[in-house]
């Protein structure tokens, strides 16, 4: 075969992952694809879960056993699908949905929110909480920070995001340039460079700001805020966070003792014990993924800012308004 | 600076950790130095294949990023082909292993060059076979240039097995950095500093125990040999 045409370098670089992949396959188990995953989870009685290690979403407590508000929510509700045994690997935040393609879990307990973006890549649940943002900025927030524009407005101030979370699109939307973000694979390197004075304001959801600033000396959060889905006078983005599935029967199966957990209050109990108000939770309960991945989808088209108004719902300040 | 200590508790867990680690560093050597030795000499080959395969592979396996190999194993395979894929511990040890020996057979390879012309010429008027001639003249004083460098290259190794924190393997480096997440959580928690500083201290230790043992294992092989 003389003349065969060289074939493009991605043919070969495809061809260099098969020679891996026959690598990896030698100690693959192969899936009989008889039973659903489901079944094979409630056979085994564990499952595994994706983490990002992020205090209070989802983490590790000293002992080296998952804990946190997503990780919680699940327990309750695999346990009541007879599954009790809950392993957690902790992975990057950006790494979660990867992982999750990857089998290296079986579904994302990490508290990670709904938007349109992430749910072409997987499967969510209804959400268990909504949250608003915040920024933790040194006592006496010097240079005035309230809101992402706040930020452009001060070309010096450069804030720290976490790699991969929904904060990166909020302050693409903001017109926050780049060289004012620097971002980080986790929370901890976040509050770490704060403390080192190498950023001057970290973003997150006030939640996880609030509970940082808490644990350090001369640093506070600012008032809670909802981002804009395009500035000045867009609708404000809701951040509500559920869990992520590849299955849709796991998924289903799992949403609708979500549901029952959230009738009988067991969910608002669970969650609003790691520090989240009763009404972030309330609001959740009435949203179902298709409100948020809708409302998110929105945003995609900052432009046209005044057609978007349809049903995203009403997420100032009063959270009880919102019915289904 | 009493920062530095750390509790029962978070003591075990770098415990655990610096397992995890020296596990990984171990299988990881042990591919490597098999590799380095294979490829080593088999870049020497008298036939142009097998040399050419060497070739291949040590330039493939030195210029391939560790990190980068680590993510293909871990997240691209499973996805692209829909099989399971590499356990994190096999992954890292593969990543770190190929890696260490493409610099190892380098390090071979000159070290059976170094060795006299004559003493090979001497075994074939002797009538030993290639793998006599190997295995009881060049290597025996091969490996007194050997060591030095390999001694280096298995530091590079222990350095390295941090980059295997990243696809999830709980080895020292991930250890701290989880129990970084504690300090919010936990009363009687460690400053980021003082993590850091075990961590250091830990994979300090190592690195001398590595040293030691590489020096050791030189003057054996010296005294063994004599003084050529």
């Amino acid at each position: 075969m003389r003349d065969r045409k060289r074939r493009p370098w991605s043919r070969q670089l495809l061809s260099l992952l098969a020679v891996l992949a026959l690598v990896g396959g030698a100690c693959a188990s192969e899936d009989t694809g008889e039973q659903s995953l489901l079944e094979e989870l409630q056979e085994q009685g564990s499952v595994r879960i994706g983490i990002a290690n992020e205090v209070p979403y989802g983490y590790e407590d000293e002992d080296g056993n998952v804990t946190g508000e997503a990780p919680e929510v699940a327990k309750a509700v695999l346990a009541e699908l007879g599954i009790d045994d809950v392993e957690a690997v902790v992975v990057d935040f950006g790494s979660l949905i990867p992982g999750l393609q990857a089998g290296r879990f079986d579904m994302i307990a990490a508290g990670m929110f709904i938007n349109a973006e992430r749910a072409e890549q997987m499967i969510f649940s209804d959400p268990d909480y909504c949250v608003s943002e915040s920024f933790a900025v040194p006592e006496g927030n010097p240079d005035g920070l309230v809101d992402y524009p706040s930020v452009v407005e001060n070309p010096d101030v450069t804030i720290a995001i976490l790699s991969g979370a929904v904060e990166e699109g909020y302050a693409e939307t903001a017109g926050v340039p780049d060289d004012q973000i620097e971002l980080f694979p986790d929370v901890n390197a976040q509050y770490d460079a704060l403390e080192a004075g190498r950023v001057d304001a970290v973003t997150g959801t006030f939640l996880t700001v609030k509970t940082q600033t808490d644990d350090m000396d001369g640093f506070e959060a600012v008032d809670p805020f909802f981002p804009l889905d395009s500035y000045p006078d867009g609708e404000p983005i809701l951040g509500c966070g559920g869990f992520g599935f590849l299955d849709q029967e796991f998924r289903d199966a799992f949403n609708a003792e979500l549901k029952n957990l959230q009738a009988d209050g067991t969910v608002k109990g669970i969650v609003t014990s790691f520090g989240f108000a009763e009404e972030d939770v309330d609001l959740a309960e009435g949203l179902t993924v298709e409100d948020l991945v809708e409302d998110t989808e929105d945003t995609e088209d900052a432009g046209d800012g005044e057609e978007s108004e349809e049903e995203s719902p009403d997420a100032e300040e009063s959270p009880d308004e919102s019915d289904e | 600076m009493p920062e530095f200590f750390l509790n029962s508790n978070q003591w075990a867990r770098l415990g655990e950790g610096t397992a995890v680690t020296l596990q990984l560093l171990g299988w990881a050597m042990l591919l490597g130095s098999v590799m380095s030795l294979v490829m080593g000499v088999a870049r020497l080959s008298r036939f142009r294949l097998v040399r050419a395969l060497a070739l291949v592979y040590v330039e493939i396996a030195r210029g391939l990023s560790a990190i980068i190999l680590l993510f293909i194993m871990f997240f691209a395979v499973p996805i692209l082909f829909d099989v399971r894929g590499l356990s994190p511990m096999v992954a890292g040890v593969l990543a770190l292993g190929l890696n260490m020996g493409a610099y190892g057979a380098e390090i071979v390879r000159g070290a059976i060059r170094a060795v006299p012309k004559g003493q090979a010429e001497a075994t074939v008027s002797l009538n030993m076979t290639a793998y006599q001639r190997l295995r009881y003249v060049v290597l025996p004083q091969a490996l007194t240039v050997i060591l030095p460098p390999f001694g280096n290259l298995s530091i590079e190794i222990l350095k390295g097995t941090a980059l295997v924190s990243l696809i999830t393997l709980s080895e020292l480096a991930f250890e701290v950095q989880k129990l970084r997440v504690n300090r919010v959580v936990i009363e009687d928690s460690a400053t980021t500093i003082a993590l850091y500083l075990n961590a250091l201290i830990i994979y300090f230790v190592i690195a001398q125990v590595l040293a030691r043992l590489f020096r050791f294992a030189e003057r054996q092989v010296e005294t063994r040999l004599g003084s050529v």
